[in-house]
């Protein structure tokens, strides 16, 4: 499952310490900088085909990480499971209908329906059986060579981290077994645990199997509703076994992905900073009409940093700390985050007195919608339940209560239009990511001549 | 005056009975309708009652201080159900100014309920929205590896340190996602954690959000959902906590009928006005 | 230093809930008119905003995920991270501004690569979720049927609509996707209630706080005094004679507020 995993651990990535660390540090910046300035050298005609080329070939790591299936081993339990699953689904289906049936007042069909019902659930239920039976002895003749290649690799490590003499801060250890991991290892750890859980998750199907058959064997009826939730609980866990074993090799790198974004989009962060920086220093070095605005955005964002900073950093019984402390939570919850909710409040005056200027009955699909607003806006409050309190709850009146014919409107017109947009806005998405990862989107970003 | 002025008050007047008619319930609690329960909200408590032991629940955070009035009271009234289930949970905070606002409504809550940071709640560290792509990846990884994804909590912690975060690594570990958010941020969720590890969510969007998210509830994509100040509201009757969301409820019913007044008179001066001119 | 400290920890509630009210109060001023007040809080509010932004990126992202990690575990290959996170900033450059584009280029390419997980995940139990059970059946009352039939009746209509806006010229289509249209209305209303909902929420949320938060540790005669004041700027707006100017005024909110309209409709 983890074969270029294997090739990448050969990487010479040796954590360093002391006077090689600096080295090393400075090393690798010097070469990131010699590395910036012979892209400023690219020629311009290869400017496009470049960017096209790295975009097309970034989307292709979530893309394949989807559609590849693990490998083949794994693969064919879940088809196991997935048989099963569906075997379960439909003894659980036919377990149900039983029940349903003698439940609404036919007593005298019990006996005979729920005997016709058992003898037709038995078969798949045998079948699913089986499947899972299987099931569980792969996974469980899987584990060991996992476990076997997790022991060889932290032995490695360890091995490594002797030789290289790395001390205890310089490695992540498991919290169990305190063995080493990297990305490597920490995948292995992770096909372990999944193994584990797909094996016990299969086990309990399996029993829960047992269950059913047993209230088979006995006189069915009473316990065959029993029999039903414990049929389609071991459906759910097959479902939960298949889950822990849906992986491939691209899957543990999704996490050092993740990270390296972060840390490349946080160094992104100065480029708004700069901006807004620069923009009110020009205005307030020139003294531009409004400067005194820009003199109080440096004094907010300088005191915001300074105060952040010190709150975290300095400690907390000095008076500095205190101090800073008092300071970031007036600055904090008193200016910042009211500012930010004031400004965000204000649209609740525009908006009644937009509403109140523009939302006019033109045409018969405008009252439409302002009858389903009224209604709506009612239902969702106390003073609309008050409303229509004197319906009664219960019965055919009650459909009029106002609360009710809110959570129609939401429940069912609105869920159908909204799933009748979703599917347009789906495949615009879908549309819209392909150009993207194709580099045909037009656009000033995209357009422009590199 | 003409009746057809009606539709023409001036702006400022509106603005000033918005402010009487909201300012009066706050002033004077005097309507005490109970609101009734609804499938959505009673969706989200079940989910909570549900989460079995050994697992946590992960609260993210998406929203800032533009929201604070319709996301505070729904992450308080989770954290406060969670706490009284002793369900440990993780905040994921997104926003620069919401990372501080949760930790702050967090750790309050704990305060008050007699709960200690690092074994019955935690908080990551921030996770700026600001970066392209940055929350989808983080929602791909987390279910693979939550001490990998976010390495340490918000006081540089690391997590394998963490007492409540031992042995909670995985989308199995996970009882609960419960997504805050001003914004689309579910689908990601639903696509990445809830459809392919079977994770529970539940949805606590604002308002604006709230008639979309009826279509993820309808495909049983997410367990429940609060919509907007209301289903905080009702979250709060079911805790059996009154607090600003229920507090609130009366001035939202002032304010809707304001509203729903002014469209009335708009429109009616709007049909003399058309009629007079018909007439000429 | 120490009594300073200890001084404004002692009143740090009060202060806080002072600044509080006089930001809430000099952002509203905008609801009268633009005035120099407002524009003071909006920029101590960028202010504010940038200064946490760079506050947290440090503290809780580059600190933790970068910098410790490469000093303090000795993960030298971090160093790389500098120059490449440095790329963005050739935005600035006229000549080799490719480079930025080149970075924005791979985010956005692994950004699209995850559009097709996020496709099927969301729309295919959308689609499996719609095949609702119409006719009454055991299990299925007939209440739940109509309302399966409204449901799929809607969704076809809506469907109907969007999919096939281009060619409307089959009048049985034509009919189908008016129809959607106007049940698309539903849809359209409810989204603007529980907008509306929401957007009272945030202005209660304030109120709230002024009246409750911070109205008891208000000085009773500051009331008086600010009732006096407002009643002879009340008098002052309502009886002085209108200049032209007040048109101007009142013109810039008004396109904030068609902007308003717009998003409460099509949002």
């Amino acid at each position: 499952m983890i074969g270029l995993t294997q090739n990448l651990a050969f990487l010479p990535f040796i954590p360093q310490q002391g006077v090689s660390l600096a080295i090393y540090i400075f090393g690798a910046m010097a070469i990131g900088v010699i590395f910036l300035f012979m892209l400023t050298k690219v020629p311009v005609r290869y400017r496009k085909p470049i960017i096209v080329g790295v975009t097309f070939l970034m989307g292709w790591f979530y893309f394949l990480e989807f559609v590849i299936p693990g490998n083949s081993e794994s693969a064919s339990v879940r088809g196991r499971l997935k048989a099963a699953e569906q075997r379960l689904r439909v003894a659980s289906h036919i377990l149900n209908e039983a029940v349903v049936r003698n439940g609404s007042g036919q007593p005298a069909a019990v006996v005979q329906n729920s005997h016709k019902s058992v003898a037709r659930a038995k078969e798949p239920l045998a079948l699913a059986l089986e499947d899972l039976k299987a099931a569980q002895s792969s996974i469980d003749g899987m584990r060991p060579e996992v476990e076997r290649r997790f022991e060889r690799e932290t032995a490695r490590l360890d091995a490594s981290v002797v030789r290289n003499r790395l001390t205890e801060k310089m490695v992540e250890r498991d919290e169990e077994t305190g063995k080493v991991l990297n990305v490597h290892t920490r995948a292995l750890k992770k096909e372990i645990g999944d193994f584990e859980a797909a094996s016990s998750r299969v086990g309990t199907a399996i029993s829960a199997i047992g269950e059913a058959q047993s209230v088979f064997s006995g006189a069915p009826g009473e316990g065959l509703e029993k029999a039903a939730g414990a049929v389609s609980g071991a459906a759910e866990m097959a479902v939960d076994a298949r889950v822990a074993l849906s992986e491939n090799f691209l899957t543990p790198y999704k996490e050092p992905i993740a990270n390296v974004v972060l840390v490349l989009g946080a160094f992104a962060v100065g480029l708004g900073v700069y901006s807004l920086l620069s923009i009110h220093g020009k205005g307030v070095l020139n003294r531009r009409p409004g400067w005194i605005n820009g003199l109080a955005f440096y004094i907010a964002f300088v005191s915001m940093t300074a105060f952040g900073l010190l709150q975290k950093y300095a400690s907390a019984d000095a008076p500095l700390g205190t101090l800073s402390q008092s300071f970031y939570g007036i600055l904090f919850s008193g200016v910042l985050a009211s500012l930010q909710a004031t400004m965000f409040s204000v649209i609740a005056f525009y908006i009644v007195s937009a509403a109140y200027r523009a939302f006019r009955i033109k045409s018969g699909e405008a009252a439409i919608m302002m009858v389903a607003a009224f209604l709506v806006m009612l239902s969702l409050v106390p003073f609309g339940v008050w409303l229509t309190s004197w319906l009664p709850r219960e019965g055919w009146l009650a459909v009029f209560r106002l609360e009710n014919i809110g959570s129609w409107i939401l429940n069912v017109p609105n869920t159908a239009a909204q799933r009748g947009m979703a599917f347009g806005i789906g495949v615009g998405m879908l549309a819209m990511a392909l150009r993207i990862w194709l580099s045909l989107e037009r656009g000033s970003f995209f357009d422009k001549q590199a | 005056m003409r009746l057809t002025n009606i539709q023409k008050i001036d702006r400022r007047i509106i603005y000033l009975l918005l402010v009487v008619v909201v300012a009066v319930p706050i002033i004077w609690d005097f309507l005490r309708q109970p609101l009734e329960m609804s499938r959505d909200v009673t969706g989200v408590y079940d989910a909570v009652e549900r989460i079995p032991k050994g697992k946590i629940a992960i609260i993210s955070a998406y929203w800032s201080a533009g929201t604070l009035a319709e996301n505070r009271p729904q992450t308080e009234a989770i954290m406060e159900h969670l706490f009284r289930k002793d369900v440990p949970f993780a905040i994921i905070p997104w926003d620069q100014l919401g990372t501080t606002l949760v930790y702050n409504s967090a750790d309050k809550i704990a305060k008050e309920m007699g709960k200690e940071y690092g074994k019955d709640w935690i908080s990551f560290g921030y996770q700026p929205i600001v970066i392209v792509g940055y929350f989808e990846q983080v929602a791909q990884a987390m279910p693979l590896d939550m001490h990998g994804t976010f390495k340490t909590d918000k006081f540089d912690t690391p997590l394998s340190k963490i007492p409540m975060m031992r042995g909670i690594r995985t989308a199995r570990d996970i009882g609960l996602l419960v997504d805050v958010t001003p914004s689309g941020t579910v689908q990601a969720w639903i696509s990445f954690l809830g459809q392919p590890y079977k994770v529970p969510i539940a949805y606590a969007p604002t308002g604006v959000m709230v008639a979309e998210g009826y279509n993820y509830l309808d495909a049983k994509q997410i367990v429940g959902m609060l919509p907007g100040l209301i289903g905080a509201a009702k979250y709060e009757m079911l805790l059996e906590e009154r607090g600003f969301a229920l507090r609130a409820a009366n001035a939202l019913s002032t304010s809707h009928v304001l509203i729903i007044a002014l469209i009335v008179l708009g429109n009616v001066g709007y049909f003399l006005s058309r009629r007079q001119r018909q007439r000429m | 230093m120490e009594a300073i400290a200890s001084f404004i920890a002692r009143h740090e509630t009060a202060v806080t809930l002072w600044a509080g009210a006089i930001a809430t109060l000099a952002i509203y001023s905008l609801l009268y008119k633009e005035n120099p007040v407002y524009r003071l809080a909006e920029h101590i509010f960028i202010g504010l905003a940038t200064g946490q932004l760079v506050y947290l990126t440090w503290a809780e992202v580059l600190k933790p995920r970068w910098w410790d990690v490469m000093v303090e575990k000795g993960q030298w290959w971090w160093a790389f991270a500098l120059p490449v996170g440095l790329m963005f900033y050739f935005i600035y450059s006229k000549r080799s501004a490719w480079i930025s584009r080149l970075i924005f280029g791979a985010l956005m390419g692994l950004l699209s690569g995850m559009a097709f997980q996020l496709f099927a995940n969301t729309y295919i139990p959308m689609v499996r979720g719609s095949f609702k059970p119409v006719i009454p059946a055991p299990g299925v009352g007939i209440a739940t049927a109509a309302n399966n039939l409204i449901f799929a009746a809607v969704l076809i209509t809506v469907m109907a609509y969007f999919f096939f806006s281009v060619d409307h010229k089959a009048p049985a289509m034509r009919r189908t996707a008016a129809l959607g249209r106007w049940f698309l209305m539903f849809a359209f209303g409810a989204m603007f209630g529980a907008t509306v909902m929401a957007r009272m929420a945030l202005f209660i949320g304030r109120l709230d706080f002024m009246l409750r938060d911070w109205g008891p540790i208000v000085p009773g005669w500051f009331w008086v005094a600010a009732a006096a004041i407002g009643a002879v700027a009340l008098i002052y707006v309502f009886k002085r004679p209108k200049p032209p100017t007040r048109e101007e005024g009142a013109r810039v909110p008004e396109a904030v507020q068609s902007e308003a309209v717009g998003e409460g409709d099509q949002k």
